[in-house]
């Protein structure tokens, strides 16, 4: 008895057109949350009601929760199951990210509460019902020994709905506030983490469309049946954790219609049509999911811009070039030498 | 601190004073800045660029603190050369020499330094510096370069001091000279040197021009910033104190270039625009030194240093007696119709006026980045091209969209947005300003995030040979998801 021979990564020979590109977007956008001068907010949490920080707090926490599930239990899941060494590097990192994620949330609360504070938040999570019934049901999806196309399709479809429209009724807040310009260093790190998981959204659902074209059409009728019915459940789910979490700051009706950007979002993203009539967003919030980055003030905030740029040697004709005064094209990439 | 091996390099200092000006935030406004410089000549630079990398140790990382590199002509040659350079530790200099690191004139005393066995130093690819320096900018838009040649070829005032050192927003060039301090009940020993104190105002460019005399606009603006300079007094750090006192510099910029350019329908960094910014700027430039001579000759108040400097001697104003710095388009000829510029006679008037007056200010002109009080007044920030068509700006107290002034349907295709520019046309910019202002201008590169290091190197070396003083950050605009959807289609 032998086992197949195992191969290396060859990356010379993307597994399909998209994985590649994905995985040095990725990497290019790594970050760590120490980065950020979280403690420049320090005075404006101050000035924050008891509501206002509640809310705040609890929305951070519950995203902890999230990503902490993703990072722990449904990136390994995924990577498991998705054949391929690029597609499965890049499912590791986007998990790695996810870790990062949780751990960006938690040092907020470090800065901002004392340990008695702080295990009180960790507590809450453990017992809020309806944070615990989403992360259920969803580690549920991710146990299914069903691993068909089917099987497989619903873990991936889970794992969109986490990051494309599950995440957003904890990003409202942040984005709100950093919009009106408070709480803009932990804002710079949610706007970081939106970036990431807009990204981590489209590349799991790229690999969905996949496995659903590969399906027979009775499948397929069973699965956007599934699909449907999941996301009313988890939907209305959500509405009452927003009742909850945002009843005291009076903003449930503004991210309510937020959820359901997001879950239309979500059903552009798999190629399904969208669940809900198109509604106007809050347009602070709007603006604040803008994946592009913004102007910053250098002196107050570090930016969501930058990146790990690649390197690419000064040549000897650009130093000729620029000496002698015909300058070279320095916007054109060079063609590689062999 | 003065036996061999113990000092402790620069990073404790730098960590320090991160936090330290952190924590001064104008009664919770906005946090404190500062910068630091360091040469590329020195041991510790590696280190001070990574404190500014995405990942790095948590002791040595600048989470706010701003870093500048001061670059000699000596080592820019040595990367043209493809050459080595030794980085020297100063410590060790200074027992070998007893020079300070900073008085070092590298251009003539590289080599002497490099040869010398005594001196603790280390080898390093000068080309592979910049290039550390080009990836640092794509992770974190720093360190501001300071190129230390270009700024003090055309130093005024080489007779009180070279130019060592920036500030933060690296349009402030200066001489300094240092301070020595003394313990208690030996202050009388203390040596107080020259630092700077920055006193900033910025013209809005199409106010100025509507106006119809900017002679008149210029003039009230120099003795606004005069006003200013003599109502300061920063006793708390004497050499600041000191500086204000006996030279009081000041620096008039301007703002709102590129919405001026696009009312009017000409393209940023075009002929054209390079034309009004060559016109504008010496026109400037000639006001601003005029009302210093008037303020000089009114008052008898003459800033320490005069005596010597290449003011006095009408070596720092040859190229205004060479030629007539007037329009050269039709196009700019027209937007400066029934302003009187200055012509090569009144240079020549106004170089023997000063040498008779003397000036009241070490130096008149640095153009600053302004960022919100270009929103307050309508106008583009600086003489940066566009960043946003509608600018969404971030800082510690708010968000802001702004969008530009003057865009509408007809005037749209003049916004150019700066990333989707080759930024040889801002440095072109940037260095036709350069020649009229007498400090230095804030110069940002825009780049999208698929430049890579040698587009970033080539920039540094084109703007070095332009005769630019400094670079202030790079920006990089980041890909979206729908670019990098489209790229893998």
């Amino acid at each position: 008895m032998s086992h197949p021979p195992f191969s290396a990564t060859n990356w010379s020979e993307p597994e399909d057109g998209f994985s590649v590109t994905f995985y040095e977007k990725y990497t290019s956008q790594l970050w760590f949350p120490d980065e950020i001068p979280l403690t420049n907010d320090a005075l404006v949490w101050k000035s924050l009601s008891d509501e206002e920080r509640w809310t705040y707090i609890h929305a951070s926490a519950g995203l902890n929760a999230l990503d902490t599930l993703q990072g722990e239990v449904g990136m390994p899941a995924l990577r498991h199951l998705v054949p391929g060494h690029i597609r499965k590097a890049t499912l590791q990192f986007q998990g790695m990210m996810e870790d990062i994620h949780a751990r960006s949330y938690s040092l907020i609360n470090k800065t901002f509460l004392s340990a008695n504070e702080e295990r009180e938040v960790f507590e809450w999570v453990r017992t809020q019902p309806h944070l615990q019934f989403k992360v259920t049901f969803i580690d549920g999806v991710y146990a299914d020994p069903d691993v068909s196309n089917l099987g497989l399709w619903k873990k991936l479809v889970v794992s969109c709905m986490l990051e494309t429209a599950l995440f957003y009724s904890g990003f409202f807040y942040p984005l709100y506030l950093a919009g009106q310009g408070r709480m803009v260093s932990a804002g710079e790190i949610f706007n970081l983490i939106i970036l990431d998981e807009a990204l981590h959204g489209v590349y799991v659902a790229l690999l969905a469309q996949e496995k659903f074209v590969a399906m027979n059409p009775a499948e397929q009728v069973y699965a956007q049946a599934w699909y449907e019915e999941t996301l009313q459940t988890l939907y209305k789910n959500e509405l009452a954790y927003t009742e909850l979490l945002y009843a005291d700051v009076s903003l449930t009706a503004e991210v309510k219609k937020f959820i359901r950007f997001n879950f239309n979002v979500l059903a552009d993203n798999l190629a399904f049509s969208r669940s809900f009539p198109d509604e106007e967003i809050n347009p602070v919030v709007q603006n604040g999911i803008r994946a592009r980055g913004t102007t910053h003030d250098f002196f107050s905030a570090k930016g969501s811009s930058y990146s790990k740029i690649s390197v690419e040697p000064l040549q000897d004709a650009d130093i000729e070039a620029i000496w002698t005064g015909t300058a070279p094209d320095v916007t054109r990439k060079l063609v590689a030498h062999d | 601190m003065a036996r061999s091996n113990s000092p402790k390099g620069v990073m404790g200092v730098a960590k320090m004073l991160d936090n330290m000006l952190r924590y001064a935030d104008q009664a919770g406004q906005r946090p404190g800045a500062g910068a630091v410089y360091l040469s590329v000549m020195h041991a510790d630079f590696s280190d001070l660029l990574n404190a500014k990398k995405i990942a790095t140790d948590e002791d040595a990382r600048l989470k706010t603190l701003s870093i500048g590199a001061t670059i000699p002509d000596l080592f820019m040659e040595k990367v043209r050369a493809g050459e080595d350079i030794y980085q020297f530790y100063p410590h060790s200099l200074f027992q070998e020499t007893g020079r300070e690191f900073t008085d070092i004139d590298w251009t003539r005393e590289y080599q002497a330094l490099a040869d010398n066995p005594n001196i603790r130093k280390k080898r390093v690819s000068a080309r592979r510096i910049l290039e550390d320096i080009a990836v640092t900018q794509g992770e974190s838009g720093y360190p501001y370069l300071l190129f230390e040649g270009n700024a003090n070829r055309v130093n005024p005032i080489p007779n009180v001091g070279s130019i060592k050192m920036s500030n933060l927003c690296s349009e402030i060039l200066q001489p300094t000279t240092p301070s020595y301090f003394h313990a208690y009940g030996q202050e009388s020993k203390d040596k107080i040197g020259l630092d700077v104190s920055c006193n900033l105002a910025s013209l809005v460019i199409e106010q100025t021009m509507q106006g119809g005399d900017i002679g008149r606009v210029v003039g009230a603006a120099i003795r606004m910033l005069d006003n200013v300079a003599r109502s300061t007094s920063v006793h708390e750090v004497p050499a600041v104190k000191r500086a204000n006192d006996e030279m009081r510099s000041i620096g008039l910029g301007a703002m709102g270039l590129h919405s001026f350019l696009a009312g009017k329908e000409l393209i940023y960094g075009s002929p054209e625009a390079l034309d009004f910014v060559d016109v504008f700027f010496a026109a400037v430039h000639y006001h601003a030194r005029k009302a210093s001579m008037e303020i000089a000759r009114d008052t008898g108040f003459i800033f320490g240093g005069f005596e010597g400097s290449r003011y006095q001697s009408g070596e720092h104003f040859a190229q205004y007696l060479e030629r007539d710095f007037l329009p050269k388009t039709p196009e700019v000829a027209a937007l400066f119709e029934g302003h009187q510029l200055p012509t090569r006679a009144d240079w020549e008037k106004l170089v023997q006026d000063i040498k008779r007056h003397g000036l009241a200010h070490s130096f008149v002109m640095a153009i600053a980045p302004t960022g919100s009080i270009s929103y307050v007044s309508h106008a583009s920030a600086s003489i940066m091209p566009i960043t946003e068509k509608v600018e969404t700006l971030t800082s510690n107290k708010a968000r802001t969209i702004y969008p530009m002034p003057h865009l509408s349907e007809e005037t749209e295709w003049y916004y150019e947005e700066a990333y989707d520019m080759d930024q040889r046309r801002v440095l072109d910019t940037v260095a036709a300003a350069q020649k009229h202002v007498d400090q230095g201008i804030s110069c940002t590169l825009f780049v999208p995030a698929s430049a890579t290091t040698r587009t970033l190197q080539n920039y540094y070396l084109y703007g070095y040979r332009l005769g630019l003083k400094t670079l202030y950050y790079t920006r990089l605009r980041k890909t979206n998801v729908q670019d990098c959807l489209s790229c893998v289609v």
